[in-house]
């Protein structure tokens, strides 16, 4: 049990160090929004108690149809979405095939539980990406974009048999035929045409010969409804040909009566096609006989989109849902439901439609109306930032305390006078409350009505891969306002912030230079396009660049390497860097921009991240006090930029630059070790110091952690920035101290906390690829822990502790506690401090959107939750009966002792 | 076992240089003592195994362990199509603490091995069996747990103890005797002279580096005498009262 030994002793050592979430804080102080992703029309299965879906971020998963909660989700990072097949296995279980990421010729095919999300098994097989699927006597059958046929056996996944389409022929879809017992592959092949190949679906052999239903091989539109096969030709769109699948024969042709976007149809009885055209945003039913495919009638549908299921006709549109059977015509059931996005695709079961809007929203309709609806499009943002949120009333009282400072006396007084009169209206609600606060012991700021008085109310901004905008309360996670389609079909690239006394103006920018700005003010105020930047260009990337203390300037860069700011171009010259491909420039802005200077990687390397510090991060010491209580200061340079690189054969470098004249401060090279290239080096620059992390093979397996402490000298007390505090000016190289530690699961992302004056120690905050979320202190991470000695005394008045490489795997270390947080390929973190100095707002999107409240040196300016007022007022109490009763007696024995009477 | 008989069933298509791992989650708890009945283990779907190396990286899901799937306990799992080479296989669950361990994929072999966090990794641990085993080391603590006042708990502290049997004694004891009559009390006061041991009739006399040194015959005889001839001139606690007055009246 050496290992377990191991386990407790590397457990205990930071046990007294851990800062973990409280019981009563959990779900509290945070929030989590499970996300799915875009959902596709073809990737939906219905079931009476779950509603499957394979999103387009890759994410399967199962929501419960009464109220749209996720019932399980997984993540297949490994699967293909957008070449996916989801299908139904049998009434409890689902079948996902989908290309592998990692190797795109192998198909990964897996069954799971539907209602719990189990797994039924899974395999692998090389032949290319899944086309189309069939079950047919509880087995499937995949055909493959390499012309191969697998039979699976339902509860094994195992093959049964594989089928080669001759060379010449290629792959278009299958179908099972009930009737015949075989399977039908519909094909193509330029010599022979478009048409259909039978094969025994208990052998795998070849029934029979090709049978070509049309001579030309580019057959369109190709569907299958239930025994029809349909297909238009290139030239004519709106002549559908129809062939029976049951015996092979080319039916005839229907001929729509207009033009349109898609079809639908349904065979029982007779023949109906449900046309839809979205750019007339028209639909309309053609019915015919069966046999003979003989025009019964055309019926204009009053809304855009119509889709057919079993004997259902639906009409959809963005906010309405008609129900009609299809014999009849008549009308079942009309839903009506307030919206204001577009609609995008209506997939509907015989019960129930899921309609998906363009703006990232879907909504789940019954019978009974509208049960859902579901906002993912914040999946994937493009960027956010967090907008400050004036605490209620602060405007009036400046407003009030400049005006009486600056009056003259007596109207002062009078003003001052007045205004407490008027505010004593406010004191009965003001000792309600007090009492009320006093009595339930419940001091928490923000669920009383008192306002928010710890700043931890804030709006994140998001921009959505849809072209729109979210503005997400802080307090609950849900959308305070948004924003769709901005710039009405243009994509937003990036936003920035520019705060005008109370307003804060966010300024949207377009991919094509187009502008707009949302004025906030506690609440959004007002919305404007501004004059799109004439750039003629695709907009690259867009930035902003310190000018003083608080302003900067908003710039954009173009994709040819242009910049333009956004409101006004600052006066002074500007310093910034740019990374291009796998090198870091440098520019000079001073009414024309030059490029200074170029920083190329060692041959072979390419960038895998880049860091900054964050440029309102504020330092409050400028040096570390040694247990001597001699000073290393600390090389505190607003221009460190950390670049990290990987190599092919898996090397990691890492630079520090100053950005602005492109020298290199450090380096450092691991080139014996075998990393994760494809995972790469995630890098976090905080106040001194760097943070890196990657996964090495070799020679101890595990996440590496480094930590770069960087100091102006080695020597103690030696401080050259004093005199010197120019870039240019030629100092000496930081003095870099470092140290590794090893992680024990991959980390995905880094980032720092920000407090508001920097007094709080700082945590590192890392997302892990165990779909959770942690905060490492950075005390933990410190490049001065003494090695295999332990911490002198001196050592341990700096607070050092022995260094140990091992970072336990405490999960009271992980601030996502018991939520599974999906962050996906690559999540981004941003940290931003509340008006308490001890608490930092942590907020992290990717798929799933999850913010805590963080603590890194405890919560030291709030009273705890567990500080009980009962407990102080009895003891006070106590205390005072003890001193009524006790003074008498020692009064008593005072006298005594004097007068000697006993 | 049900588990093994579906494993023999789970779906392997062989390719050149791929191979099958197997293997399960431990279905019941560790029990604490070998009479007391197994706990059995309940494990998330959710619940993700991984197998990784820098170059290559798996993930599977918890499969049902016996049939029908739908009604099943998550228990087992496969990774299908796994090239050669030296894996980290890592279990990760909300609720539950696995080890990790090491699994090498050979030629026509599966070698699985404890791994020791932070060794080099050709120092392997002991050897696992196969299909791989994985026993839970425990549940995942996420939180702290706030001490709120708890007035037993209080009462458990040993300085409250002490100082309250302080106050007894300063209190309580004075009053009893004064009020126990005063030839019963003279009767107790010899009784506790004759029998009990001089230390605890007046712990205040008590030399305690002398009881360290061994001395304690020779200097509990002589705080015997003293004690005893105190209580001959006074009467109860009041008397060495009296005697500290008139010490301080010198």
């Amino acid at each position: 049990m050496i290992w377990l030994a191991l386990f407790l002793k590397v457990f205990l050592l930071f046990t007294a160090s851990a800062n973990a979430l409280f019981t009563d804080e959990a779900f509290v102080v945070d929030w989590h929004k499970q996300a799915l992703g875009t959902l596709s029309p073809s990737r939906i299965l219905f079931s009476p108690s779950s509603l499957t879906t394979f999103s387009d971020s890759s994410i399967l998963a199962s929501i419960d149809p009464s109220n749209g909660h996720i019932l399980w989700r997984h993540y297949l990072d490994s699967y293909i979405a957008q070449d996916s097949i989801l299908a139904r296995l049998d009434a409890s279980t689902v079948l996902l095939a989908a290309a592998s990421a990692s190797d795109p010729a192998v198909t990964r095919v897996a069954g799971f539980v539907e209602q719990s999300g189990g797994l039924i098994w899974q395999t692998n097989f090389a032949i290319g990406a899944p086309l189309s699927v069939t079950t047919a006597s509880r087995d499937i059958f995949i055909l493959a974009s390499d012309g191969i046929v697998v039979r699976l056996r339902h509860l094994s996944g195992r093959v049964a048999w594989q089928f080669s389409l001759d060379e010449g022929y290629s792959p278009v879809a299958i179908a099972h035929i009930e009737k015949t017992s075989s399977i039908t592959l519909i094909v193509r092949s330029q010599a022979a045409g478009f048409g259909i190949l039978s094969i025994d679906s208990d052998t795998g052999a070849l029934r029979g010969s090709f049978i070509a239903l049309d001579s030309d091989p580019a057959a369109l539109n190709v569907q299958v409804f239930d025994e029809l096969l349909a297909w238009s030709l290139p030239g004519t769109p709106q002549t559908i040909k129809i062939a029976s699948l049951a015996d092979s024969t080319v039916r005839g042709s229907i001929t729509a009566s207009h033009a349109y976007s898609s079809f639908e149809g349904v065979s029982n009885g007779g023949l109906a096609v449900a046309f839809s055209d979205i750019k007339t945003s028209s639909s309309w039913l053609q019915l015919y006989e069966l046999s003979t495919l003989k025009h019964l009638k055309t019926v204009q549908l009053d809304l855009p989109v119509a889709t057919l299921v079993q004997d259902k006709l639906y009409e959809v549109s963005a906010s309405s849902i008609t129900t009609r059977s299809l014999a009849q015509l008549s009308t079942l059931s009309e839903q009506q439901f307030p919206t204001e996005s577009e609609l995008e695709f209506a997939k509907c079961s015989s019960t129930a439609c899921l309609l998906g809007y363009t703006n990232g929203e879907y909504s789940y309709v019954t019978t009974a109306g509208l049960a859902w609806t579901r906002d993912e499009s914040t999946v994937g943002g493009v960027a956010t930032l967090v907008v400050d949120l004036e605490e209620e009333g602060e405007e009036t009282a400046l407003g009030n305390v400049l005006l009486e400072e600056h009056a003259s006396p007596l109207e002062a007084y009078v003003h001052r006078l007045i205004r407490h009169i008027v505010a004593l209206s406010d004191l009965p609600t003001y000792l309600l409350g007090f009492f009320k606060r006093f009595i339930s012991g419940n001091y928490d700021a923000v669920a009383e009505q008192g306002g928010d008085r710890f700043g931890f109310r804030k709006f994140i901004v998001l921009a959505t891969t849809r072209g729109g905008l979210r503005a997400l309360d802080s307090l609950t996670g849900d959308a305070a306002w948004k924003a769709d389609n901005v710039f009405s079909g243009e994509k937003i690239v990036g936003l920035a912030i520019k705060e005008e006394q109370l307003n804060k103006n966010i300024f949207v920018v377009g991919a094509f230079g187009s502008l707009a700005t949302f004025t906030v003010h506690g609440d959004l105020v007002s919305t404007a396009k501004l004059d799109a930047l004439a750039l003629g260009d695709k907009v690259d990337k867009v930035f902003s660049v310190p000018l003083s203390e608080d302003e900067e300037a908003l710039a954009v860069w173009t994709a040819h390497g242009d910049l333009h700011f956004l409101s006004t171009a600052p006066t002074k010259p500007l310093f910034f860097s740019k990374v291009v491909g796998d090198s870091v420039k440098g520019y000079l802005y001073n009414n024309t921009v030059t490029e200074t200077y170029t920083f190329t990687l060692p041959d072979g390397y390419r960038i895998s991240s880049i860091s900054t510090r964050h440029p309102k991060d504020v330092s409050v010491s400028i040096g570390r006090v040694l247990g001597d209580r001699s000073v290393l200061y600390k090389y505190l340079n607003p221009h460190l930029l950390a670049v990290t690189a990987v190599d092919l054969v898996g090397s990691a470098a890492i630079f520090l630059l100053d950005d602005v004249s492109g020298r290199v401060l450090y380096s450092a090279y691991h080139t014996d070790e075998i990393i994760d290239v494809s995972a790469g080096v995630k890098v976090v620059v905080g106040e001194n110091w760097v943070v890196y992390s990657y996964w090495s093979d070799l020679v101890a397996r595990g996440e590496k952690l480094v930590v770069l402490d960087l100091y102006e000298s080695d020597i103690a007390n030696e401080r050259w920035s004093k005199t010197v505090n120019s870039t240019f000016t030629a100092t000496p190289a930081p003095y870099v101290q470092s140290q590794a530690y090893l992680f024990p699961t991959h980390i995905s992302s880094l980032a720092v906390t920000r407090s508001r004056f920097g007094i709080t120690n700082r945590d590192v905050i890392a997302a892990l690829d165990t779909n959770q979320v942690a905060a490492l202190p950075k005390r933990i991470l410190d490049a001065r822990r003494p090695v295999s000695r332990d911490p002198t005394n001196e050592e341990k008045e700096e607070g050092l502790v022995k260094y140990d490489p091992l970072i336990t795997d405490d999960r009271r270390l992980i601030i996502s506690h018991v939520q599974q947080v999906i962050l996906g390929a690559s999540p981004h973190i941003i940290s931003t401090p509340a008006l308490l100095e001890s608490t930092v707002l942590v907020f992290t999107s990717g798929i799933d959107l999850f913010f805590t409240r963080v603590t890194p040196s405890q919560p030291f300016d709030v009273l705890a939750k567990s500080f009980n007022k009962g407990q102080l007022v009895t003891t006070i109490l106590a205390l005072a009966m003890a001193v009524r009763v006790v003074g008498p007696m020692v009064k008593k024995k005072a006298v005594n002792a004097r007068w000697g009477s006993t | 076992m049900q588990y093994k008989s579906l494993l023999l069933f789970i779906a392997t298509l062989a390719q050149a240089s791929a191979y099958t791992v197997r293997g399960f989650l431990d279905p019941f708890a560790p029990a604490s003592s070998s009479s007391s009945p197994p706990i059995p283990l309940k494990y998330a779907s959710s619940t993700e195994i991984t197998l990784r190396s820098s170059t290559e990286s798996y993930k599977t899901f918890l499969q049902a362990a016996s049939l029908p799937v739908e009604s099943s306990d998550l228990t087992a799992f496969a990774f299908v199509n796994v090239t050669e080479g030296s894996y980290q296989l890592s279990v990760n669950s909300i609720n539950h603490v696995f080890p990790v361990l090491r699994v090498d994929v050979a030629e026509n072999e599966v070698l699985v091995y404890l791994s020791h966090r932070g060794n080099d990794w050709s120092v392997t641990g002991p050897r696992q069996p196969y299909p791989i085993e994985l026993k839970p080391l425990g549940m995942a603590v996420y939180y702290q747990v706030r001490e709120g006042f708890n007035i037993l708990k209080l009462f458990k502290n040993p300085m409250l103890i002490i100082s309250l049997l302080t106050l007894v004694m300063v209190f309580v004891l004075p009053r009893l005797m004064n009020n126990m009559d005063p030839e019963q009390l003279k009767e107790l006061h010899e009784q506790q002279a004759k029998s009990m041991p001089s230390v605890l009739a007046n712990p205040m006399n008590f030399d305690m580096a002398s009881y360290l040194a061994g001395k304690s015959s020779a200097s509990s005889t002589e705080t015997a005498g003293a004690v005893s001839s105190g209580a001959s001139t006074g009467s109860g606690s009041s008397s060495t009262k009296g005697g500290a007055h008139s010490r301080k009246k010198h």
